[in-house]
Protein backbone atom coordinates (compact mmCIF):
# COMPACT_ATOMS: atom_id res chain seq x y z
CA UNK A 1 0.00 0.00 0.00
CA UNK A 2 1.57 3.30 -1.01
CA UNK A 3 1.47 6.45 1.14
CA UNK A 4 -1.32 8.03 -0.90
CA UNK A 5 -3.63 5.04 -0.41
CA UNK A 6 -2.79 4.99 3.28
CA UNK A 7 -3.65 8.67 3.63
CA UNK A 8 -6.96 8.12 1.84
CA UNK A 9 -7.78 5.23 4.14
CA UNK A 10 -6.94 7.25 7.25
CA UNK A 11 -9.11 10.15 6.12
CA UNK A 12 -12.12 8.00 5.29
CA UNK A 13 -11.80 5.52 8.14
CA UNK A 14 -14.04 7.36 10.63
CA UNK A 15 -16.84 7.50 8.08
CA UNK A 16 -16.40 3.87 7.04
CA UNK A 17 -16.44 2.64 10.63
CA UNK A 18 -19.58 4.54 11.64
CA UNK A 19 -22.49 2.11 11.51
CA UNK A 20 -26.06 3.32 11.19
CA UNK A 21 -27.85 4.03 14.45
CA UNK A 22 -31.44 2.87 14.12
CA UNK A 23 -34.52 4.27 15.83
CA UNK A 24 -34.43 3.33 19.52
CA UNK A 25 -30.65 3.09 19.68
CA UNK A 26 -28.32 5.55 21.38
CA UNK A 27 -26.20 7.82 19.22
CA UNK A 28 -22.50 7.45 20.02
CA UNK A 29 -20.51 10.58 20.64
CA UNK A 30 -19.05 12.34 17.61
CA UNK A 31 -16.97 15.44 16.97
CA UNK A 32 -18.68 18.08 14.88
CA UNK A 33 -16.68 20.79 13.14
CA UNK A 34 -18.30 24.21 13.53
CA UNK A 35 -19.40 26.16 10.47
CA UNK A 36 -20.74 29.31 12.17
CA UNK A 37 -19.37 28.92 15.69
CA UNK A 38 -17.35 26.64 17.91
CA UNK A 39 -16.81 22.98 17.05
CA UNK A 40 -18.62 20.73 19.50
CA UNK A 41 -19.13 17.14 20.50
CA UNK A 42 -22.54 15.59 20.01
CA UNK A 43 -22.58 14.78 23.72
CA UNK A 44 -22.51 18.52 24.50
CA UNK A 45 -26.19 18.49 23.62
CA UNK A 46 -27.14 15.64 25.96
CA UNK A 47 -29.71 16.41 28.64
CA UNK A 48 -32.16 18.10 26.29
CA UNK A 49 -33.94 16.75 23.20
CA UNK A 50 -32.16 17.58 19.97
CA UNK A 51 -33.36 18.24 16.42
CA UNK A 52 -30.59 17.43 13.91
CA UNK A 53 -31.15 18.62 10.36
CA UNK A 54 -28.82 17.11 7.73
CA UNK A 55 -28.46 19.15 4.55
CA UNK A 56 -26.13 20.18 1.72
CA UNK A 57 -25.70 23.40 -0.23
CA UNK A 58 -26.46 21.62 -3.51
CA UNK A 59 -29.76 20.19 -2.19
CA UNK A 60 -32.78 22.28 -3.22
CA UNK A 61 -35.33 20.67 -0.86
CA UNK A 62 -32.89 21.12 2.03
CA UNK A 63 -32.82 24.83 1.36
CA UNK A 64 -36.59 25.03 1.09
CA UNK A 65 -37.02 23.91 4.69
CA UNK A 66 -34.21 26.09 6.06
CA UNK A 67 -36.42 29.09 6.86
CA UNK A 68 -38.97 27.01 8.78
CA UNK A 69 -36.21 25.43 10.89
CA UNK A 70 -34.93 28.90 11.69
CA UNK A 71 -38.38 30.02 12.80
CA UNK A 72 -38.77 26.84 14.85
CA UNK A 73 -35.55 27.58 16.73
CA UNK A 74 -36.89 31.00 17.77
CA UNK A 75 -40.27 29.76 19.03
CA UNK A 76 -40.86 29.60 22.79
CA UNK A 77 -41.40 25.83 22.40
CA UNK A 78 -37.73 25.55 21.40
CA UNK A 79 -36.70 26.27 24.99
CA UNK A 80 -37.36 22.56 25.49
CA UNK A 81 -34.95 21.32 22.81
CA UNK A 82 -31.96 22.34 20.72
CA UNK A 83 -31.86 22.66 16.94
CA UNK A 84 -28.64 22.12 14.98
CA UNK A 85 -27.75 21.64 11.34
CA UNK A 86 -25.13 19.35 9.82
CA UNK A 87 -23.89 19.98 6.29
CA UNK A 88 -22.63 17.04 4.24
CA UNK A 89 -20.91 19.33 1.75
CA UNK A 90 -17.44 18.31 0.64
CA UNK A 91 -16.59 21.96 0.11
CA UNK A 92 -16.81 23.89 3.37
CA UNK A 93 -16.90 27.27 1.61
CA UNK A 94 -20.04 26.37 -0.33
CA UNK A 95 -21.79 25.52 2.93
CA UNK A 96 -20.60 28.77 4.55
CA UNK A 97 -21.79 30.75 1.53
CA UNK A 98 -25.29 29.33 1.89
CA UNK A 99 -25.35 30.05 5.63
CA UNK A 100 -24.34 33.67 4.99
CA UNK A 101 -26.82 34.04 2.20
CA UNK A 102 -29.72 32.56 4.16
CA UNK A 103 -28.78 34.42 7.38
CA UNK A 104 -28.72 31.18 9.30
CA UNK A 105 -28.96 31.61 13.06
CA UNK A 106 -28.93 28.02 14.34
CA UNK A 107 -25.65 26.27 15.14
CA UNK A 108 -24.28 24.59 12.04
CA UNK A 109 -21.58 21.95 11.63
CA UNK A 110 -19.92 20.19 8.72
CA UNK A 111 -19.48 16.47 8.29
CA UNK A 112 -17.18 16.14 5.31
CA UNK A 113 -15.76 12.85 6.62
CA UNK A 114 -19.19 11.19 6.42
CA UNK A 115 -19.20 10.16 10.09
CA UNK A 116 -22.58 11.68 10.99
CA UNK A 117 -23.94 10.86 7.56
CA UNK A 118 -23.32 7.16 8.17
CA UNK A 119 -24.44 7.24 11.80
CA UNK A 120 -27.75 8.86 10.88
CA UNK A 121 -28.15 7.01 7.56
CA UNK A 122 -28.36 10.26 5.63
CA UNK A 123 -28.35 8.47 2.28
CA UNK A 124 -31.21 10.77 1.35
CA UNK A 125 -31.39 14.41 2.37
CA UNK A 126 -32.84 16.49 3.82
CA UNK A 127 -32.99 14.28 6.86
CA UNK A 128 -34.19 15.49 10.23
CA UNK A 129 -33.45 13.29 13.21
CA UNK A 130 -35.23 13.73 16.53
CA UNK A 131 -32.99 12.66 19.40
CA UNK A 132 -34.05 12.33 23.03
CA UNK A 133 -32.21 13.98 25.88
CA UNK A 134 -30.49 10.66 26.59
CA UNK A 135 -29.09 10.49 23.05
CA UNK A 136 -31.62 7.92 21.83
CA UNK A 137 -32.81 8.27 18.22
CA UNK A 138 -36.58 8.73 18.39
CA UNK A 139 -37.60 9.63 14.86
CA UNK A 140 -36.13 10.10 11.39
CA UNK A 141 -37.90 12.33 8.90
CA UNK A 142 -36.70 12.17 5.30
CA UNK A 143 -37.64 14.97 2.90
CA UNK A 144 -38.42 18.64 3.32
CA UNK A 145 -41.00 19.77 5.91
CA UNK A 146 -42.35 23.05 7.20
CA UNK A 147 -41.07 22.72 10.73
CA UNK A 148 -43.11 25.50 12.31
CA UNK A 149 -46.58 24.34 11.25
CA UNK A 150 -49.05 23.11 13.90
CA UNK A 151 -48.61 19.53 12.60
CA UNK A 152 -44.83 19.68 12.88
CA UNK A 153 -45.01 21.21 16.35
CA UNK A 154 -47.42 18.45 17.38
CA UNK A 155 -44.96 15.84 16.08
CA UNK A 156 -42.21 17.41 18.19
CA UNK A 157 -44.42 17.57 21.29
CA UNK A 158 -45.42 13.92 20.94
CA UNK A 159 -41.94 12.65 20.11
CA UNK A 160 -40.23 14.58 22.88
CA UNK A 161 -43.16 14.17 25.31
CA UNK A 162 -43.33 17.94 25.87
CA UNK B 1 -24.85 24.43 -42.49
CA UNK B 2 -22.22 22.15 -44.18
CA UNK B 3 -23.83 22.98 -47.57
CA UNK B 4 -23.41 26.68 -46.81
CA UNK B 5 -19.73 26.25 -46.07
CA UNK B 6 -19.25 24.03 -49.14
CA UNK B 7 -20.74 26.72 -51.36
CA UNK B 8 -18.60 29.35 -49.62
CA UNK B 9 -15.50 27.29 -50.30
CA UNK B 10 -16.44 26.67 -53.95
CA UNK B 11 -17.13 30.34 -54.64
CA UNK B 12 -13.90 31.38 -52.90
CA UNK B 13 -12.01 28.87 -55.05
CA UNK B 14 -13.53 30.23 -58.26
CA UNK B 15 -12.58 33.75 -57.21
CA UNK B 16 -9.04 32.60 -56.48
CA UNK B 17 -8.79 30.96 -59.94
CA UNK B 18 -10.01 34.15 -61.59
CA UNK B 19 -7.30 36.15 -59.83
CA UNK B 20 -4.39 33.71 -60.01
CA UNK B 21 -4.76 32.29 -63.55
CA UNK B 22 -3.98 35.49 -65.49
CA UNK B 23 -1.00 36.11 -63.20
CA UNK B 24 0.41 32.59 -63.67
CA UNK B 25 0.01 32.72 -67.44
CA UNK B 26 3.15 34.80 -67.51
CA UNK B 27 5.79 32.06 -67.94
CA UNK B 28 8.66 34.03 -66.39
CA UNK B 29 6.88 34.40 -63.05
CA UNK B 30 5.99 30.72 -63.11
CA UNK B 31 9.62 29.81 -63.61
CA UNK B 32 10.65 32.01 -60.67
CA UNK B 33 8.14 30.24 -58.41
CA UNK B 34 8.95 26.62 -59.37
CA UNK B 35 12.53 26.95 -60.54
CA UNK B 36 11.98 25.13 -63.83
CA UNK B 37 9.94 25.35 -66.96
CA UNK B 38 6.33 24.26 -66.83
CA UNK B 39 3.90 23.74 -69.55
CA UNK B 40 0.63 23.81 -67.66
CA UNK B 41 0.16 26.93 -65.52
CA UNK B 42 -3.50 26.07 -65.19
CA UNK B 43 -2.62 22.80 -63.42
CA UNK B 44 -0.52 24.70 -60.92
CA UNK B 45 -3.31 27.17 -60.30
CA UNK B 46 -5.73 24.34 -59.70
CA UNK B 47 -3.29 22.71 -57.30
CA UNK B 48 -3.00 25.89 -55.25
CA UNK B 49 -6.75 26.39 -55.28
CA UNK B 50 -7.32 22.77 -54.22
CA UNK B 51 -4.95 23.16 -51.29
CA UNK B 52 -6.68 26.38 -50.24
CA UNK B 53 -10.12 24.76 -50.54
CA UNK B 54 -9.04 21.70 -48.54
CA UNK B 55 -7.54 23.89 -45.82
CA UNK B 56 -10.71 25.96 -45.76
CA UNK B 57 -12.87 22.86 -45.41
CA UNK B 58 -10.78 21.22 -42.70
CA UNK B 59 -10.27 24.29 -40.55
CA UNK B 60 -13.66 25.96 -40.73
CA UNK B 61 -16.47 23.94 -42.19
CA UNK B 62 -16.22 20.63 -40.31
CA UNK B 63 -19.41 20.50 -38.21
CA UNK B 64 -17.69 19.29 -34.97
CA UNK B 65 -15.07 22.04 -35.17
CA UNK B 66 -17.75 24.59 -35.87
CA UNK B 67 -19.88 23.39 -32.95
CA UNK B 68 -16.91 23.44 -30.64
CA UNK B 69 -16.02 26.96 -31.74
CA UNK B 70 -19.56 28.19 -31.12
CA UNK B 71 -19.74 26.48 -27.70
CA UNK B 72 -16.37 27.78 -26.65
CA UNK B 73 -17.28 31.31 -27.60
CA UNK B 74 -20.57 31.03 -25.70
CA UNK B 75 -18.94 29.67 -22.56
CA UNK B 76 -16.18 32.24 -22.76
CA UNK B 77 -18.64 35.07 -23.08
CA UNK B 78 -20.73 33.90 -20.13
CA UNK B 79 -17.68 33.10 -18.04
CA UNK B 80 -16.22 36.53 -18.68
CA UNK B 81 -19.44 38.17 -17.45
CA UNK B 82 -19.18 36.28 -14.17
CA UNK B 83 -15.46 36.81 -13.92
CA UNK B 84 -16.00 40.55 -14.22
CA UNK B 85 -18.68 40.51 -11.55
CA UNK B 86 -16.92 38.19 -9.16
CA UNK B 87 -13.43 39.60 -9.48
CA UNK B 88 -12.26 36.21 -10.70
CA UNK B 89 -9.14 36.48 -12.82
CA UNK B 90 -9.30 32.92 -14.16
CA UNK B 91 -7.72 32.31 -17.58
CA UNK B 92 -10.57 32.19 -20.08
CA UNK B 93 -8.46 31.04 -23.03
CA UNK B 94 -8.72 27.31 -22.34
CA UNK B 95 -11.05 24.80 -23.97
CA UNK B 96 -14.83 24.76 -23.55
CA UNK B 97 -15.18 22.11 -20.82
CA UNK B 98 -12.62 23.87 -18.66
CA UNK B 99 -14.38 27.18 -19.17
CA UNK B 100 -17.71 25.55 -18.28
CA UNK B 101 -16.32 24.25 -14.99
CA UNK B 102 -14.74 27.61 -14.22
CA UNK B 103 -18.20 29.19 -14.58
CA UNK B 104 -19.36 27.30 -11.51
CA UNK B 105 -16.28 28.53 -9.73
CA UNK B 106 -16.98 32.08 -10.84
CA UNK B 107 -20.56 31.83 -9.53
CA UNK B 108 -19.26 30.47 -6.23
CA UNK B 109 -16.77 33.35 -6.05
CA UNK B 110 -19.49 35.89 -6.73
CA UNK B 111 -21.66 34.25 -4.08
CA UNK B 112 -18.80 34.36 -1.60
CA UNK B 113 -17.98 37.98 -2.32
CA UNK B 114 -21.58 39.17 -2.01
CA UNK B 115 -22.07 37.17 1.18
CA UNK B 116 -19.38 39.29 2.80
CA UNK B 117 -21.46 42.40 2.08
CA UNK B 118 -21.15 45.37 -0.21
CA UNK B 119 -22.91 43.88 -3.24
CA UNK B 120 -25.20 46.14 -5.27
CA UNK B 121 -28.78 45.14 -6.11
CA UNK B 122 -27.56 44.46 -9.66
CA UNK B 123 -24.92 42.06 -8.33
CA UNK B 124 -27.55 40.15 -6.37
CA UNK B 125 -29.82 40.08 -9.42
CA UNK B 126 -26.98 38.64 -11.51
CA UNK B 127 -26.43 35.97 -8.89
CA UNK B 128 -30.16 35.22 -8.72
CA UNK B 129 -30.37 34.82 -12.49
CA UNK B 130 -27.33 32.55 -12.45
CA UNK B 131 -29.00 30.30 -9.91
CA UNK B 132 -32.22 30.29 -11.93
CA UNK B 133 -30.24 29.28 -15.01
CA UNK B 134 -28.70 26.43 -13.04
CA UNK B 135 -32.14 25.31 -11.81
CA UNK B 136 -31.62 26.40 -8.19
CA UNK B 137 -34.77 28.42 -7.36
CA UNK B 138 -34.24 28.43 -3.58
CA UNK B 139 -30.81 30.01 -4.04
CA UNK B 140 -32.26 32.52 -6.49
CA UNK B 141 -34.98 33.53 -4.02
CA UNK B 142 -32.42 33.94 -1.24
CA UNK B 143 -30.24 36.10 -3.49
CA UNK B 144 -33.17 38.32 -4.45
CA UNK B 145 -34.10 38.79 -0.79
CA UNK B 146 -30.87 40.77 -0.43
CA UNK B 147 -32.19 43.40 -2.83
CA UNK B 148 -35.10 44.22 -0.53
CA UNK B 149 -33.09 46.05 2.07
CA UNK B 150 -35.69 48.74 2.86
CA UNK B 151 -35.32 49.98 6.43
CA UNK B 152 -32.00 49.34 8.15
CA UNK B 153 -30.47 49.83 11.60
CA UNK B 154 -26.71 50.17 11.91
CA UNK B 155 -24.54 50.45 14.95
CA UNK B 156 -21.94 48.86 17.13
CA UNK B 157 -21.84 46.53 20.11
CA UNK B 158 -19.32 46.66 22.93
CA UNK B 159 -18.97 44.73 26.17
CA UNK B 160 -18.57 46.05 29.70
CA UNK B 161 -15.01 45.55 31.00
CA UNK B 162 -16.34 43.55 33.94
CA UNK B 163 -17.80 40.95 31.56
CA UNK B 164 -15.19 40.84 28.83
CA UNK B 165 -13.36 37.93 30.44
CA UNK B 166 -16.53 35.82 30.24
CA UNK B 167 -16.69 36.12 26.43
CA UNK B 168 -14.24 34.06 24.41
CA UNK B 169 -13.23 34.65 20.82
CA UNK B 170 -15.51 32.56 18.61
CA UNK B 171 -18.49 32.63 21.00
CA UNK B 172 -21.80 33.20 19.27
CA UNK B 173 -23.11 36.78 19.15
CA UNK B 174 -26.76 37.37 18.32
CA UNK B 175 -28.07 40.83 17.47
CA UNK B 176 -31.85 40.87 17.15
CA UNK B 177 -34.53 43.47 16.58
CA UNK B 178 -37.83 42.77 18.37
CA UNK B 179 -41.08 44.51 17.67
CA UNK B 180 -42.55 46.33 20.68
CA UNK B 181 -46.13 46.00 19.50
CA UNK B 182 -46.01 42.53 17.98
CA UNK B 183 -44.51 39.90 20.29
CA UNK B 184 -43.08 36.78 18.69
CA UNK B 185 -39.93 35.90 16.76
CA UNK B 186 -37.56 38.82 16.03
CA UNK B 187 -38.15 40.97 12.96
CA UNK B 188 -34.44 40.83 12.06
CA UNK B 189 -31.62 38.60 13.30
CA UNK B 190 -27.86 38.68 12.85
CA UNK B 191 -25.62 35.83 14.01
CA UNK B 192 -21.91 36.44 14.26
CA UNK B 193 -19.00 35.50 16.46
CA UNK B 194 -17.10 37.35 19.15
CA UNK B 195 -13.84 38.81 17.93
CA UNK B 196 -12.45 42.29 18.37
CA UNK B 197 -14.67 44.89 20.05
CA UNK B 198 -16.60 46.89 19.06
CA UNK B 199 -18.60 44.74 16.64
CA UNK B 200 -20.19 46.67 13.77
CA UNK B 201 -23.60 45.50 12.59
CA UNK B 202 -26.45 46.27 10.25
CA UNK B 203 -29.95 44.83 10.52
CA UNK B 204 -32.29 45.10 7.54
CA UNK B 205 -35.31 43.51 5.91
CA UNK B 206 -33.26 40.73 4.31
CA UNK B 207 -32.75 39.31 7.82
CA UNK B 208 -36.47 38.84 8.38
CA UNK B 209 -37.59 35.36 9.45
CA UNK B 210 -41.12 35.59 8.08
CA UNK B 211 -42.45 37.27 4.94
CA UNK B 212 -44.17 40.56 5.84
CA UNK B 213 -42.71 40.64 9.34
CA UNK B 214 -39.66 42.82 9.00
CA UNK B 215 -38.05 46.02 10.18
CA UNK B 216 -39.94 48.16 7.67
CA UNK B 217 -43.30 47.01 9.00
CA UNK B 218 -42.39 46.59 12.66
CA UNK B 219 -42.92 50.08 14.03
CA UNK B 220 -40.86 50.72 17.15
CA UNK B 221 -38.35 48.05 18.08
CA UNK B 222 -35.80 47.16 20.70
CA UNK B 223 -32.40 45.82 19.63
CA UNK B 224 -30.71 43.21 21.81
CA UNK B 225 -27.15 41.92 21.64
CA UNK B 226 -26.46 38.59 23.34
CA UNK B 227 -23.46 36.33 23.63
CA UNK B 228 -24.79 32.78 23.74
CA UNK B 229 -22.63 30.23 25.51
CA UNK B 230 -24.21 27.31 23.65
CA UNK B 231 -24.92 29.07 20.38
CA UNK B 232 -28.69 28.62 20.71
CA UNK B 233 -31.07 31.30 19.47
CA UNK B 234 -33.21 31.62 22.61
CA UNK B 235 -31.69 33.29 25.67
CA UNK B 236 -30.38 30.93 28.33
CA UNK B 237 -28.98 31.26 31.80
CA UNK B 238 -25.38 32.46 31.72
CA UNK B 239 -25.70 34.31 28.41
CA UNK B 240 -24.37 37.87 28.35
CA UNK B 241 -26.78 40.53 27.16
CA UNK B 242 -27.30 44.20 26.44
CA UNK B 243 -30.13 46.15 24.83
CA UNK B 244 -31.02 49.45 23.28
CA UNK B 245 -34.02 51.44 24.37
CA UNK B 246 -37.07 51.63 22.13
CA UNK B 247 -36.16 53.04 18.76
CA UNK B 248 -37.83 53.89 15.48
CA UNK B 249 -35.99 51.94 12.73
CA UNK B 250 -36.84 54.61 10.18
CA UNK B 251 -34.78 57.21 12.11
CA UNK B 252 -31.27 56.64 10.79
CA UNK B 253 -29.15 57.08 13.88
CA UNK B 254 -26.11 54.94 14.64
CA UNK B 255 -26.90 52.70 17.59
CA UNK B 256 -24.56 51.82 20.46
CA UNK B 257 -25.31 48.75 22.55
CA UNK B 258 -23.38 47.78 25.65
CA UNK B 259 -23.45 44.15 26.80
CA UNK B 260 -23.55 44.68 30.53
CA UNK B 261 -25.46 41.90 32.26
CA UNK B 262 -25.55 38.14 32.74
CA UNK B 263 -28.88 36.38 32.26
CA UNK B 264 -29.69 34.67 35.58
Amino acid sequence: MNSRSLLLLVLTLPGLCAAEVKIGQILPDAFMQGLNGHSRKLSDYRGKPLVINVWASWCGPCKQETASLERLAWLELARNFNVIGISTDDDRQRAVNWLDQSHSTISQFIDNQREMENLLDASKIPLTVLVGGDGRVLQKVYGAREWDTPQALQLLRETFAL
Amino acid sequence: MPLFWFLTGALSSLAAVAVLYPWLRDRSRWQILLGHRATAPLAAALLIVSILAAYHWLSVSRPPALAAAVQTDGFKSAAKTFADASGDSADLSSAAPKVASSMEGAIANLEGRLSKGGGSPDDWELLAKSFEFLGRPADAAAARAHQLVGTAISGEVTIAPALSAKAAVGDTLFIVAKSINSPGPPVAVFRGTVGAWPVQFTLNDSQSMLAGRNLSSAGRVIVEARISLKGQPLPASGDLQGASGEIDPKVKLPLKILIDRVIP
